[in-house]
């Protein structure tokens, strides 16, 4: 079943003054199904961040448009934006992005807060999040008192408390080491497991490789896109570094 | 954060390793490039420059020495020069501890980009003195226009005329102002220098976050800050006014220390409470503000303590200064039941003649141009045979409270009327009007004219000069109020600016984050409108607390002037507070612009 899909995005940029325009994406089209873990890869500057900000409604595209189950970004009013974003979406962001002046425990109750969840509500929903983050102990926390790959998992935690129907993750390893980024996209591949629909952005070809599709993306377009299909990681890996060394060699589609 | 340092910036720093004026060419560009930084702190300079100046003008000014009280006065001068030094050298301190901490990360990239700790440490050396060195020449001239104007002001209070008396800014001041200012840029020279040393560059790089405070014994501190102020609030009420001006010191100082307690501890305490109580903190509306006050309150107790201290001074420097000066009047009026009275001598007990008198002073008065009074008109009297409450015959009680005057006296004492005077026993008084200086020349030519006709030893004195005396020493103390009061206003400006430009560079990241996560613009801004108020307005109310529970003692103390109209006292204080309220609430108006200019750049998608 379709849970995203877009049509035609093209964002173009206006820098300074308005003299030079830069086309950060252009006639992108995708659409991403229920239950589909997507990783985006691509060199530095080819629009990734663009691509997810668009799908997170934090940014707009110049035309195009964003269906999320057949809802059209379009016909959101600005102000009810955060409200549809808070819902709807849950972000996972490479600095982490915690409230330094919260504890673990309130930044990931934070979006059920602004929700006006019921007290009760929210320890219900706190509790099984936690545990499957294996945060229990340190909910009472500051940020500034756990490690990155805590801090990591108790942003994952705030962004699927409120149930949101996509998850989107910007480089969510890139501040993390070896064994924090393994924990974490073990994370997400069970998230994936029970039903979450992901898209994460990543550099890294072996965090591609918990996904279920990898799309590639150059210059602000769809350059190729890989299944997983029944292969499994360590083959599926394989295939995603030829694929990268394909597109930095500016190669033909392999697909 | 935008840019951390410019293109040129970064090529300037590659030279200037090798060339020595490349420092200050780099630190002038720095300058420009962090002016929403330094024109804070320039114009923090220069307004304590300002007061720094002016005050040093003053306490050496040639006529302070004539100031009736001028003793007094150099003493009080004295004591705030005092003072205002230590609050100019510890806010520098303070205000460019929260620069550096600003930049920290553009300190770390020059050592990336190859300049050594040291050379880093002379570029800010330079972009400090620049700043310094603009905000004291800015100051001293901001401080030579408003000392002319306050001078002017001090000459109408005082009811003085101006000739002869001209505003000179003793060379003192100059040197003093600049040899303070260069001791602060010194110190905070050598502060950066040994900061920067001592950290590396990877230190800076990273940024410093937030946490849960580690206050211990908050609850003991508690009750201990509450029992102060109550035992201090309690104390000045009961306080006699000879005890007032003995305790007044100490019980300043357990104010203070109450304040501070209850801040810092009373609030986390508080606070703590609230966030406990998970149907109060998690609410929208409460969670981000508990949160946001709870951090703050940790790092702010110190500067909201000293904001609500410098504002009760004011407020109690104001209110005792102008009750001094509206009660000028029935404090002169206190010993002077009418306008003038004529002691005579009187032989064996036999009562002056008081038609005598009158046909002596009704020429006189024509001649001197004044209008003699009937004397039973205003202030009323009333004579009365009750039992007198002093031993003397002739007391004259004067209630200021209502305007009437009750003459007590007994079967033995004389009293008789004429036309324009009565006479108790050897005491004539009587009610003059007319121009100030004729009525004292009237006076005088009065007293010569008994002491001619056979009342050697009389005396005769006015309402007239007790006015003036009056006017002179309770205008110059209301003119030393004012000046306070700008002082403690300055002061308390500054600190509130500054905490402003710090709160809203914290709060930018925050609401950036608040808003990813789906919190709308107008519940932000309603969540900044809630914080920032809160933290605002407890400075505010403790302030009034604090100026109306002193409200009793500051009546006592008023009473050693010579004040005894407590109404006034009470009027004057309230007054003050409201006055003070306003212009509170405007500074906070306008410096919460700052914060919202600041964190607009969050709030903006
Ligand atoms: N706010 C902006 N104004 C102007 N140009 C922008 C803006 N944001 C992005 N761009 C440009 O759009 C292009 C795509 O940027 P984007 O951040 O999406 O790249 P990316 O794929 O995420 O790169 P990286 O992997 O380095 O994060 C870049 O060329 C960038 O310069
Ligand atoms: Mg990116």
């Amino acid at each position: 079943m379709e849970l995203l899909r877009l049509e035609q995005i093209t964002r173009i940029f206006n820098t300074r003054l308005g003299l030079k325009q830069c086309v950060a994406l252009k006639n992108i089209g995708l659409e991403v199904g229920q239950g589909e873990f997507v990783a985006i890869m691509g060199p530095s500057g080819s629009g990734k961040s663009t691509l997810l900000n668009i799908i997170a409604s934090l940014d707009k595209p110049t035309s195009g448009d964003v269906y999320l189950q057949g809802k059209s970004f379009r016909a959101i009013k600005d102000r009810d934006l955060f409200a549809f974003r808070r819902d709807n979406l849950g972000f996972v962001f490479q600095d982490f992005n915690l409230l330094d002046t919260f504890s673990l425990r309130d930044n990931i109750l934070l979006p059920l807060v602004l929700a006006k969840t019921p007290p009760a509500e929210m320890e219900a929903r706190l509790e099984p999040v936690a545990e499957k983050l294996d945060i229990t102990g340190l909910l009472h926390k500051f940020p500034c008192e756990v490690s990155g790959g805590e801090r990591q998992r108790a942003a994952v935690g705030r962004a699927i408390i409120t149930r949101p129907k996509l998850l989107l993750a910007d480089e969510p390893t890139g501040a993390l080491d070896s064994r924090a980024s393994a924990r974490l996209l073990k994370l997400f591949a069970a998230l994936n497991g029970q039903g979450h629909t992901l898209l994460m952005v990543t550099h890294s070809a072996l965090a591609a490789s918990h996904a279920g599709r990898v799309l590639f993306i150059r210059d602000g377009m769809i350059h190729s896109q890989i299944y997983r299909g029944e292969s499994p990681n360590r083959s599926f890996y394989e295939r995603i570094v030829m694929n990268l060394s394909v597109l930095e060699e500016g190669g033909e589609r392999v697909v | 954060m935008s840019k951390a340092i410019s293109p040129d910036a970064g090529r300037l720093a590659a030279r200037a390793k090798r060339g020595g004026s490349l420092y200050f060419r780099l630190a002038l560009a720095n300058v420009k490039r962090s002016r929403e930084i330094y024109i804070p702190y320039f114009l923090a300079v220069m307004i304590m420059t300002a007061v720094y100046f002016l005050t040093l003008a003053m306490l050496f000014s040639p006529g302070l020495a004539h100031m009736p009280n001028g003793e007094t006065t150099r003493a009080v001068f004295t004591m705030c020069i005092v003072l205002i030094t230590l609050f100019c050298f510890f806010f520098m301190l303070y205000i460019n501890a929260f620069l550096t901490k600003r930049r920290k990360r553009e300190f770390g990239l020059y050592s990336v980009l190859g300049l050594s700790n040291a050379h880093v440490a002379r570029v800010l050396g330079w972009e400090t003195l620049l700043v310094i060195a603009a905000g004291v020449l800015c100051g001293m001239a901001a401080g030579l226009l408003l000392g002319r104007l306050l001078f002017m002001l001090l000459l109408t209070m005082m009811q003085a005329a101006a000739e002869g008396i001209r505003f000179i800014v003793p060379g003192v001041a100059f040197f003093g102002t600049v040899a303070l200012f260069f001791i602060i840029f010194a110190a905070v020279y050598v502060m950066n220098s040994l900061r920067i040393r001592l950290t590396s560059a990877m230190d800076m790089l990273k940024g410093e976050k937030a946490g849960e405070p580690h206050a211990r014994l908050l609850a003991p501190r508690a009750i201990l800050g509450v029992a102060l102020l109550a035992g201090a609030y309690s104390l000045a009420q009961i306080l006699s006014e000879v005890t007032a001006a003995l305790f007044f010191f100490p019980l300043a100082v357990a104010v203070i220390i109450a304040t501070y307690l209850l801040f810092h501890a009373g609030s986390i305490m508080l606070l703590r409470v609230l966030r406990n109580n998970k149907r109060v903190y998690y609410r929208q509306e409460n969670f981000v503000a508990i949160s946001g006050m709870f951090h703050r309150m940790r790092q702010n107790a110190r500067g909201l303590a000293g904001i609500c201290v410098f504002c009760t001074m004011l407020v109690v420097t104001v209110a005792c200064t102008s009750a001094l000066y509206m009660g000028a009047e029935s404090s002169a009026r206190l010993n002077m039941p009418y306008d003038a009275q004529a002691v005579l001598e009187t032989k064996e007990g036999r009562p002056a003649d008081i038609e005598a008198v009158n046909t002596l002073m009704i020429p006189l008065a024509a001649r001197h141009g004044v209008k003699l009074q009937p004397a039973t008109t205003a202030p009323v009297v009333e004579v009365t045979a009750a039992p007198q409450p002093y031993g003397d015959a002739d007391a004259l009680f004067s209630d200021s409270f209502s305007e009437r005057f009750t003459i007590w006296r007994d079967a033995d004492t004389y009293f008789a009327q004429s036309a324009n005077a009565i006479l108790l026993d050897d005491r004539v008084y009587f009610n003059l009007t007319g121009d100030t200086e004729k009525c004292i020349a009237f006076a005088k030519a009065l007293q010569t004219a008994l002491r001619q006709n056979g009342h050697e030893s009389a005396f005769v004195t006015t309402i007239f000069e007790s006015r003036r005396e009056n006017y002179a020493l309770f205008g110059g103390l209301l003119f030393l109020g004012v000046f306070f009061a700008v002082l403690f206003l300055a002061m308390a400006v500054l600190m509130i600016y500054f905490k402003q430009i710090t709160e809203g560079y914290e709060d930018r990241e925050r609401f950036q984050i608040m808003q990813k996560v789906g919190m709308r613009d107008d519940e932000v801004m309603a969540a900044i409108n809630r914080q920032i108020l809160w933290v605002f307005l407890l400075p505010l109310a403790m302030t009034l607390c604090h100026a109306l529970a002193v409200k009793n003692m500051l009546v006592s103390i008023l009473g050693v002037f010579g004040m005894v109209n407590g109404d006034i006292a009470l009027y004057c204080t309230l007054a003050a507070c409201f006055v003070f309220a306003a212009v509170y609430l405007f500074v906070y108006k306008r410096t919460a612009k700052v914060y919202y200019r600041i964190t607009k750049s969050a709030r903006a998608v």
